[in-house]
């Protein structure tokens, strides 16, 4: 078989010296075994599991609604499946949320809503008008 | 008068001139809250923040007032008192209005105080409280339709895009100002994010969504999703409001009550919305004690009765649904239960109109006329009238 130049990208993605030695150990392992056995290119199997190894947190969602009575208000958030809801203001948490996840947000209220998130994620804190609403909490 | 009425006219076509020309500019990340789209009748009714009132500067006995909602300085001292779980607790407060005033005769002078409150009996009106409309809200094919798209468009883009990357985080970033961003036109979003969202929203049978994006590509989704928020606020403006009133005005020289007023007064808005106009019909009737002038010394012993339904003409910027001209006509029964002054008719007829005019946001002019059948004399008011929603933060 003719040997080939095998280039990772790995984008805007920081990698700890911890991380990157795993990576590159991950690859090597690999190509000097699976390959040969194969002849075909691998999955990424140990490379999904060296990102893996980046800690997922818990990320806590705070919704305050103003001018409104309680009840005339809701929200719901989902990741990775789980939906959970609020029909007032209060809180929501999610586990193993990893970067680069989004938790999606929609609702409605009939008075002013603050919602911000407690880990880093784009946007941090969203306000709206009376209305519906939806945007998404894309972590960082 | 004539030149008052001429000013405050050219004053109010100015500035809808002036505005309009801001109008392409402004539209698009103008949010109207059920206050800015009340009418100014309702406003004088009753006060969501505060009023300050000159009013009948034209007239003989001129008054400088100010009505106040007591739970909305509770508010801004305390914002907490806003939040959802408290803000019931001022359910009662909400539905009061306090107010006091300074007489003032022709030459300005000081002709007494005057202070009163209100309550609103029924108010269907509150947005904030109508279950109604909670339940309408977001039940349009529309904002059913975007809630549909947001999972499966945030799933593209995070199928496509491996995690990390710049391009993942940019598109992540783009689904935010599709759904949110009040000052972009979809159509000037990155063409590739274009692309996959129609392409979502076709894939999801988005039927309203698809064809918008496609045919109309000139318009904000943010935007246009209230539209059907702001239409459902408007059909509540028509909703019944009954309040009760008590008020008083003392003598200039002594603290002791000239006259006090029993008012009751009902709002309701009468026939199909439209959205350049709608009516409203305005019952309000009062029973006023005054001083007897004939007898000696001072005492509340003349009463008076007046009765005066009339309906409000509410005129609205079809752009913005904001009522900017204002017409009511009313007529004016009264009774006087009392001895009757030489020459003075138990009861009397009067034809009364308003019209107000919205100067800016919360500045109205209210001219009021009033015509007397049985004597053919014509009287005029002007008034100023200053509704704020909130004290500026800075």
């Amino acid at each position: 078989m003719a040997s080939k130049k095998l280039t990772v990208n790995l984008g805007n993605l920081n990698l700890t010296e911890k991380e990157y030695k795993k990576l590159m150990a991950a690859i090597h392992k690999t190509v000097s075994g699976e390959l040969r056995t194969t002849g075909l290119p691998p999955k990424n199997k140990k490379t999904k599991k060296a990102l893996a190894a980046t800690a997922t947190v818990t990320a806590t969602i705070s919704a305050t609604f103003t001018d409104v009575n309680p009840g005339l208000s809701e929200l719901s958030a989902r990741h990775n499946n789980v939906t959970k809801k609020l029909t007032q203001s209060g809180t929501l948490r999610f586990d193993g949320v990893l970067s680069g996840d989004s938790i999606r947000i929609q609702g409605k209220s009939l008075g002013k809503s603050a919602i911000s998130i407690d880990i880093p994620a784009n946007p941090p804190q969203k306000t709206f008008e009376p209305g519906t609403f939806i945007f998404n909490f894309n972590i960082r | 008068m004539k030149k008052g009425i001429f000013i405050v006219i050219a004053l109010h076509l100015l500035l809808q001139l002036q505005l309009s020309g801001q109008k392409n500019k402004t539209a698009i990340n103008t949010i109207l809250t059920a206050d800015s789209l009340a009418s100014g009748n309702l406003k004088d009714l009753l006060s969501s923040f505060f009023q300050l009132s000159f009013n009948k500067l034209t007239g003989p006995s001129k008054e400088l007032n100010f009505q106040s909602n007591p739970y909305a300085l509770i508010a801004r001292a305390n914002p907490s008192a806003a939040i959802d779980t408290n803000y019931v607790k001022y359910k009662i407060l909400r539905k009061f209005n306090f107010g006091f005033g300074l007489k003032m005769d022709t030459s300005y002078r000081f002709n007494g105080f005057s202070s009163g409150i209100k309550y609103a009996l029924i108010n269907r009106r509150d947005v904030t409280t109508s279950q109604t409309l909670f339940d309408n809200l977001g039940t349009d094919q529309l904002n059913q339709e975007l809630v549909s798209l947001q999972n499966p468009l945030s799933d593209t883009v995070e199928a496509r895009y491996a995690r990390g990357s710049a391009e993942r985080t940019r598109y992540q970033d783009l689904i935010n100002e599709f759904f949110t961003d009040t000052t972009k036109l979809f159509s000037k979003l990155d063409p590739v994010f274009q692309k996959i969202v129609i392409e979502v929203a076709e894939a999801a049978k988005l039927k309203q969504i698809s064809s918008l994006l496609k045919t109309k590509p000139d318009f904000n989704i943010r935007k246009k999703s209230q539209e059907y928020y702001s239409d459902l606020k408007n059909e509540l403006q028509k909703k019944l409001l009954w309040t009760i009133s008590i008020s008083d005005t003392t003598y200039k020289d002594q603290f002791l009550f000239s006259n006090i007023v029993l008012q009751t007064e009902l709002l309701k808005g009468v026939g199909k919305s439209k959205p350049g106009a709608n009516w409203e019909l305005s019952i309000p009737a009062s029973l006023n004690f005054l001083d007897d002038t004939l007898r000696t010394g001072r005492d509340l012993k003349r009463a008076v009765f007046s009765f005066d339904p009339g309906i409000n003409l509410v005129i609205r910027d079809k752009s913005n649904k904001q009522s900017f001209l204002e017409f009511k006509f009313s007529g004016e029964y009264r009774h006087n239960f009392h001895q009757l002054y030489p020459g003075e008719k138990r009861d009397f007829i009067n034809f009364n109109g308003t019209l107000r005019i919205r100067v800016i946001n919360d500045i109205w002019i209210p001219l009021q006329f009033k015509y007397d059948p049985a004597n053919g004399n014509v009287f005029g008011f002007i008034s100023a009238k200053l509704n704020f929603n909130g004290l500026a933060k800075k």
